[in-house]
C-alpha cells in the first residue's frame, strides 16, 4: 500500500491540473477545486487500504475526511486518524467517527457534508446512494461483486485449478474482487475436479499470525453462520451435478 | 452491531467503544467544516507531501503490529 501512494500522487496531480478549453474567449479552462468534508463508509476486509485508497487522493485534492469505518475495526479507524495527524494534517482534516449506521442519513443531510463514498454491499450502497441523491450530493460507490473465473477449452488445467483456488481464497475469500463464479467452458476430466477439491481440502487452516497458515478465521461469527447456511442450502444441488 | 474489537478466532472481546453522541458528532462536523476552510487554501504540494509522510509512517511500521 505504501508504495502505491507516491504513484497516486502523480496521478492526482494530473487529474487536478487545469484543463484548457478552446473557446471564443481569450482564455478558458476547467479548474478542479475541493468541495468540502465528505463521509466515507468503509469495510473491514482491508481495513487500512480501503481507507487510504480514498483518503489519500481526497486529501491531496483538499477535501476533508470523515470516516465511518466498519464496527469491527474501530482501532484501525482510530489508528488511521492518528497517522494523518502525525503526518502533519491539521486537526479536523481527517476524523474517525465511531458510530453505527443509524446517524449516517442525518450526517449526509448536513449542509457541511459535501459528498459521500462507500465501499461495501449493494444494499448499503443503495441506501447511501439514495441519501446522497436526495440532497443532490456526489457519491462514489464501490459495491459487489461476483467476479467470474472462466476456464476456456484451451486452458492449462493444472494452472487453472491452482489459480482458481488462490483466486477464491485470497484474503480468506473476503475480497470484493475474489473469483466467485467458476464457469468452465469445457467438460472437466474427473481428475481436475478432484484435484481442485483436494487442493481446497489441503489448505492449512490456522492462526493468521502463523506464516504457514493459508486460511485464517473469517472476520466474524456472523460470517461463519451465514456462509455455513449458504453451503447447506446449495449442497443438495451440488451433489446432484 | 457493537463497535468493538473481537478476536474472530476465539470470540474474545478485546475492547469495546461507545458510539459518539449527537453532540460529539456535531462537534466533529464543526471541526471538519473549519478544517476545510484552511485546507482548501493550501497548495497541492503541501497536501501531497503530508500524504507521502503518512506513507512513510506506514512503511516504517509495516512489519510491526504497533504502528
Amino acid at each position: 500500500m505504501c508504495h502505491r501512494l507516491p504513484l497516486l500522487r502523480g496521478e492526482c496531480q494530473k487529474f487536478l491540473a487545469d484543463e484548457i478549453v478552446e473557446t471564443g474567449a481569450k482564455r478558458s479552462f476547467i479548474r478542479y477545486l475541493p468541495i468540502g468534508p465528505y463521509l466515507a463508509i468503509m469495510p473491514w476486509n482491508f481495513p487500512f487500504w480501503q481507507v487510504f485508497r480514498f483518503a489519500a487522493p481526497a486529501l491531496m485534492a483538499g477535501n476533508v475526511g470523515l470516516l465511518k469505518h466498519a464496527s469491527n475495526v474501530p482501532q484501525c479507524a482510530l489508528k488511521i486518524e492518528d497517522i494523518f495527524r502525525r503526518a502533519g494534517f491539521a486537526e479536523g482534516a481527517f476524523q474517525t467517527l465511531l458510530i453505527g449506521s443509524g446517524p449516517v442519513d442525518d450526517i449526509l443531510n448536513d449542509s457541511r457534508v459535501a459528498a459521500a463514498t462507500l465501499t461495501g454491499s449493494e444494499q448499503a450502497g443503495i441506501q447511501v446512494g439514495i441519501s446522497a441523491a436526495k440532497r443532490i450530493k456526489k457519491v462514489v460507490l464501490e459495491l459487489g461483486g461476483s467476479d467470474p473465473f472462466i476456464v476456456m477449452p484451451s486452458a492449462d488445467l493444472d494452472a487453472a485449478v491452482a489459480t482458481a483456488v488462490d483466486a477464491r481464497i485470497q484474503n480468506n475469500g473476503q475480497s470484493c474482487i475474489a473469483a466467485k463464479r467458476f464457469i468452465v467452458r469445457r467438460r472437466l476430466p474427473m481428475s481436475s475436479s478432484a484435484s481442485s477439491v483436494k487442493r481446497m481440502q489441503e489448505l492449512r487452516i490456522g492462526d493468521p499470525f502463523d506464516e504457514s497458515t493459508q486460511l485464517g478465521p473469517l472476520a466474524s461469527a456472523d460470517a461463519v453462520t451465514s456462509l455455513d447456511a449458504d453451503v447447506k442450502k446449495l449442497w443438495p444441488r451440488v451433489r446432484a451435478c | 452491531m457493537a463497535i468493538a474489537t473481537i478476536n474472530p478466532a476465539t470470540g474474545e472481546v478485546v475492547k469495546t467503544f461507545d458510539a459518539l453522541t449527537s453532540l460529539q458528532i456535531e462537534q466533529k462536523l464543526q471541526l471538519a467544516a473549519s478544517a476545510f476552510r484552511t485546507l482548501r487554501r493550501t497548495s497541492f504540494a503541501e497536501r501531497a507531501s503530508k500524504v507521502m509522510r503518512a506513507a512513510e509512517i506506514l512503511e516504517k511500521r509495516k512489519t510491526s503490529a504497533l504502528i
